[in-house]
């Protein structure tokens, strides 16, 4: 077993832990940055991502609104002043993109181009045709090549945290390649390991997105915030779930029902289309529930119109829509509806940190989708993703770099890994004869997907709970197949299963205390927002027996919350 | 929905070993080679190893040989191929297990191309016109498949050649509105082992699932780097 | 341990490698029509087709000519690209029109040499 010692280690190379890395390494260059990343960086799921990144750059534009807009998305459920310092610092993150050579797309007169999206009151999201993720993911990609010390880890799994006294001192990683664990004595890190979206059967997320660094964080003693908000996206395609952008409703696109009507009238009369995603989420799921959907092999499902924005916007702003229809739903969108459904997209919840990025835990950090600051509160607006890995990216980069830079090592050895090890070859790895994982990810994901979706009941959350204290014992059996320990994917996915439950069970146990509705957690019977006992962040620990809920009061500076329509 | 038989070549990197797996799955008019993959590692075989992540086409990691082409399986579908279905890993890169395959050697030289914008001068605005980007708009859609690569019959023959995905990119940055290093850039591009290597036979372009056109790109270097040796 | 595929793993890569090599057959056989017609003091071309082996060696490398000239037609348009208001002329109209062009001269060089 090798030791690495790296000043700052970042898990995660997607948009928050790259803009993370290029930030700590360009504080200091004598610092050490270790980029841990369980797929090539450029496999980050940052790399779907289509609409856009919002910030306030326009004349037309100003702060308070962004701020507000992102607040009211959030259903009242983010920290001002994270919000406030977000908007703030967004419009630099995407200028210095520009700066990097990201290929904004432009308007005539050779500025940035902006359009409309889902809860934004004004057209602040930049895009670049619409693969903006794919471009950010890429830009940064090839940027982090310009620095000599950032040291990558391709391929490699982080299986644990290693934490004493409050404060993170290294980790343990597998070598994916060929099956070695390796520590790491680090004096600062930052967990950017994006979302759960394999918690659920229908999702846009890619087979990457197992929740890890909410588990490992979780699993040291730094608590998640928020889990129970997790976002679906009102327009992926049945059945695969995979992604239609919003763009395609910013740049005009409608919903229809099986009676060719605009039902966002009833559930949104002054955004329509355009309300925020929970609203929209929940708009589908109703008319699809009272027999106003179309009829299809992956079940019902409403229209997507976009007929009507003829050939040329769709080529030039929507082109990757046009291929994932015609490719994956075999539809035409020049002349057909594309049928979509809500898919599970985005996770609110996450690590909890403040708003420099800084967990409980002394030198451990976390930003991106991982992360919950707050600013996304309840509900996330399109949009808004992008910017904040770029902004809590660099702010957790730079502040884990100044760290770094005033704090010495504490020191592994090899005796507190051993552990570690024994646990993963000896308890996982060689274990004989158990249940395949895959039978319990596929229990896994039916417990989330009916009970911990889009319209929730005290009584599911409950048995939904009770199932996955359930699968915890069933995991104990789990066996690998793979007994090789050269690039064994079997093995992975069970130690990604492992990380998985602990996740499930903290999205499970928050829903199950929220006894209110809010945002993209809604419950029927407690359908209506309560501000005045859960106007709080849920704070949740992991212990040897059933997770400990501690409140966190929600951070108010200017707005206070009012009615939520759109 | 019908049984078809998919036949991976696999390599079992312990003992060395080269052989074949044959599996029967179910497949209906939209199932893609990745699904049946995911299907067979998750039901019948889980010892099968590919990489994949995104499902649509965009991140790159399916890439594979099925039927002799190089190709994304998440992109490929069953119903328009002919069976046997013939599933092997990218040509022309160690094979690390099964179907994922070593391409390191793309990001060395990746590396060797600088790509990113390098300026001497800080911008304050920086005005473009949508038609000064449609330049780069081709070759920077590039997912880092390696597709191209393993089309490619020159870095097939000579893994020296610094290949079409790389060039391509090293084009981009040329091409670039507000990229300054053009000297240095053609410099690069101005090796044996770079420009010089590629003899035009545009396999890279017609394997590209993303529309890239590295032979383009190439050639368009090789004819800069012409007219700039008659200046 | 890898899987080394180069320039002749289907039909159309073995095509491609002969489009590749008739430069060289060209410039071997151009060597060789130099040197006999040089030797001989009758300058006469029927000197290269008197024998059926000769005549069999001009058919091929007249083939691999044309797939020379016709696949350099229909490359270059693809890279020098004319603009012409704005738009690229399709490389289809340019490689149509070369192929004319050289349809046309070669006649006339025929008939010249006849």
């Amino acid at each position: 077993m090798d030791k690495i010692k790296a000043d700052v280690i970042i898990i995660g190379a997607g948009a928050a832990g790259l803009r993370a890395a290029i930030e700590a390494a360009r504080i200091d260059s004598k610092l050490k940055i270790a980029l841990i990343s369980k797929v090539y960086p450029m496999r980050s799921h940052t790399v779907s991502a289509e609409g856009g990144a919002a910030a306030v750059i326009k004349e037309y534009d100003n702060l308070d609104s962004h701020a507000y807009d992102t607040i009211k998305g959030s259903d009242f459920l983010a920290d001002q002043d994270a919000v406030e310092l977000f908007v703030r610092l967004a419009p630099q993150e995407l200028l210095n993109l520009e700066k990097w050579g990201l290929p904004w797309a432009r308007d005539e007169n050779g500025k940035m181009a902006a359009r409309a999206f889902g809860g934004m009151s004004v057209k602040r999201t930049f895009f670049a045709a619409d693969k903006t993720g794919f471009y950010i993911l890429h830009t940064l990609f090839q940027r982090s090549l310009m620095y000599d010390n950032i040291e990558r880890y391709d391929e490699w799994f982080v299986t644990s945290l290693i934490v004493e006294k409050g404060r993170f001192k290294g980790l343990t990683a597998i070598d994916i390649k060929n099956g070695t664990l390796h520590y790491f004595e680090g004096k600062a890190a930052i967990i950017c390991t994006g979302g759960i979206g394999q918690l659920y059967k229908t999702t846009s997320n890619g087979a990457i997105n197992t929740g890890d660094g909410m588990a490992l964080a979780y699993r040291v003693g730094a608590p998640l915030k928020d889990m129970e908000f997790v976002q679906f996206h009102p327009t992926g395609l049945p059945g695969k779930g995979l992604l239609i952008t919003e763009a395609a409703r910013g740049e005009g696109g409608y919903l229809l029902n099986n009676r060719y009507e605009r039902f966002m009238k009833k559930y949104a009369p002054e955004k329509l289309e355009l309300a925020a995603r929970d609203v929209v989420s929940r708009a589908i799921y109703y008319e699809i529930k009272e027999g106003r959907g179309f009829e299809g092999k992956y079940g019902a499902y409403v229209g997507l119109d976009i007929r009507h924005l003829g050939k040329e916007v769709i080529e030039k702003k929507l082109p990757t829509v046009k291929e994932i229809a015609e490719k994956y739903a075999g539809v035409d969108p020049y002349n057909e509806l594309i049928p979509v459904r809500p898919t599970m997209h985005y996770m609110m919840g996450g690590v909890h940190t403040n708003k420099n990025g800084e967990t409980p835990i002394a030198g451990l950090y976390a930003a991106g989708e991982a992360a919950c600051v707050s600013i996304n509160g309840a509900n996330r607006l399109g949009s808004n993703s992008l910017t904040e890995c770029l902004v809590f990216g660099a702010l957790a980069g730079r502040n884990a770099a100044k760290f770094a830079l005033e704090h010495d090592y504490l020191e592994v050895n090899k005796e507190e890994v051993l552990n570690e090890e024994k646990r993963i070859f000896e308890g996982l790895l060689k274990k004989e004869n158990g249940i395949s994982a895959s039978e319990l990810i596929y229990e896994l994901k039916d417990i989330m997907e009916e009970k911990v979706g889009i319209i929730r009941n005290g009584k599911e959350l409950e048995e939904a709970f009770a199932s996955i204290m359930k699968l915890k014992e069933k995991f104990k059996q789990v066996s690998v197949v793979d007994k090789s320990k050269i690039y064994n994917t079997d093995f992975i996915q069970v130690l990604e299963l492992d990380f998985m439950l602990d996740v499930a069970e903290a999205i499970t146990y928050s829903a199950l205390k929220r006894k209110e509705s809010r945002g993209a957690h809604y419950r029927i019977d407690y359908p209506k927002r309560d501000d005045e006992h859960f106007l709080v962040h849920q704070l949740i620990y992991k212990t040897e027996y059933e997770p400990r809920i501690e409140f966190l009061p929600v951070v108010i500076t200017r707005w206070q919350p009012t009615e939520r329509k759109y | 929905m019908s049984e078809v038989k998919i036949l991976v070549k696999r390599f079992d990197p312990d003992s060395k070993r080269v052989y074949t797996s044959e599996y029967k799955v179910l497949a209906e008019d939209d199932t893609m080679v990745l699904d049946a993959l995911i299907h067979i590692k998750n039901e019948i075989d889980r010892t099968l190893t590919f990489r994949y992540s995104c499902r649509m086409g965009i991140c790159g990691s399916c890439g594979m040989v099925i039927n002799g082409k190089p190709l994304l399986a998440c992109q490929t579908r069953i119903k328009e191929l002919k069976e046997p279905i013939v599933v092997e890993p990218l040509y022309n890169f160690n094979i690390i297990k099964d179907l994922v395959v070593d391409f390191d050697i793309f990001i060395d030289y990746l590396k060797e191309m600088k790509p990113y914008i390098i300026r001497q001068e800080e911008l304050k605005e920086i005005i473009i016109k949508p038609e000064e980007l449609e330049v780069i708009a081709n070759p920077s859609a590039c997912i880092n498949c390696m597709l191209c690569f393993a089309a490619c019959p020159v870095f097939g023959y000579d893994q020296t050649f610094k290949g079409p995905a790389t060039l391509a990119l090293l084009y981009r940055y040329l091409m670039d509105p507000i990229d300054q290093a053009e000297e240095e850039r053609l410099k690069i591009a101005n090796d044996k082992d770079a420009v010089w290597k590629c003899s035009f036979w545009g396999e890279c372009s017609n394997a590209c699932p993303k529309g890239v056109d590295p032979a383009f790109s190439i050639q368009r270097l090789k004819l800069m780097l012409a007219i700039k040796s008659l200046r | 341990m890898k899987t080394r595929v180069g320039y002749f793993r289907n039909a159309r890569y073995t095509f491609k490698f002969l489009r590749e090599i008739s430069s060289f057959i060209l410039a071997i056989y151009a060597i060789y029509v130099l040197f006999k017609l040089l030797s001989y003091n009758d300058k006469s071309y029927t000197i290269l087709f008197s024998s059926p082996l000769q005549i069999a060696i001009a058919i091929i490398v007249m083939i691999f000519a044309l797939i020379h000239s016709i696949s350099w037609f229909y490359l270059m348009p693809k890279i020098i690209r004319i603009k012409i208001n704005k738009k690229y002329l399709d490389s289809r109209i340019v490689f149509a029109s070369s192929l004319m062009v050289f349809v046309i001269i070669s006649i006339i060089l025929i008939i010249a040499l006849i």
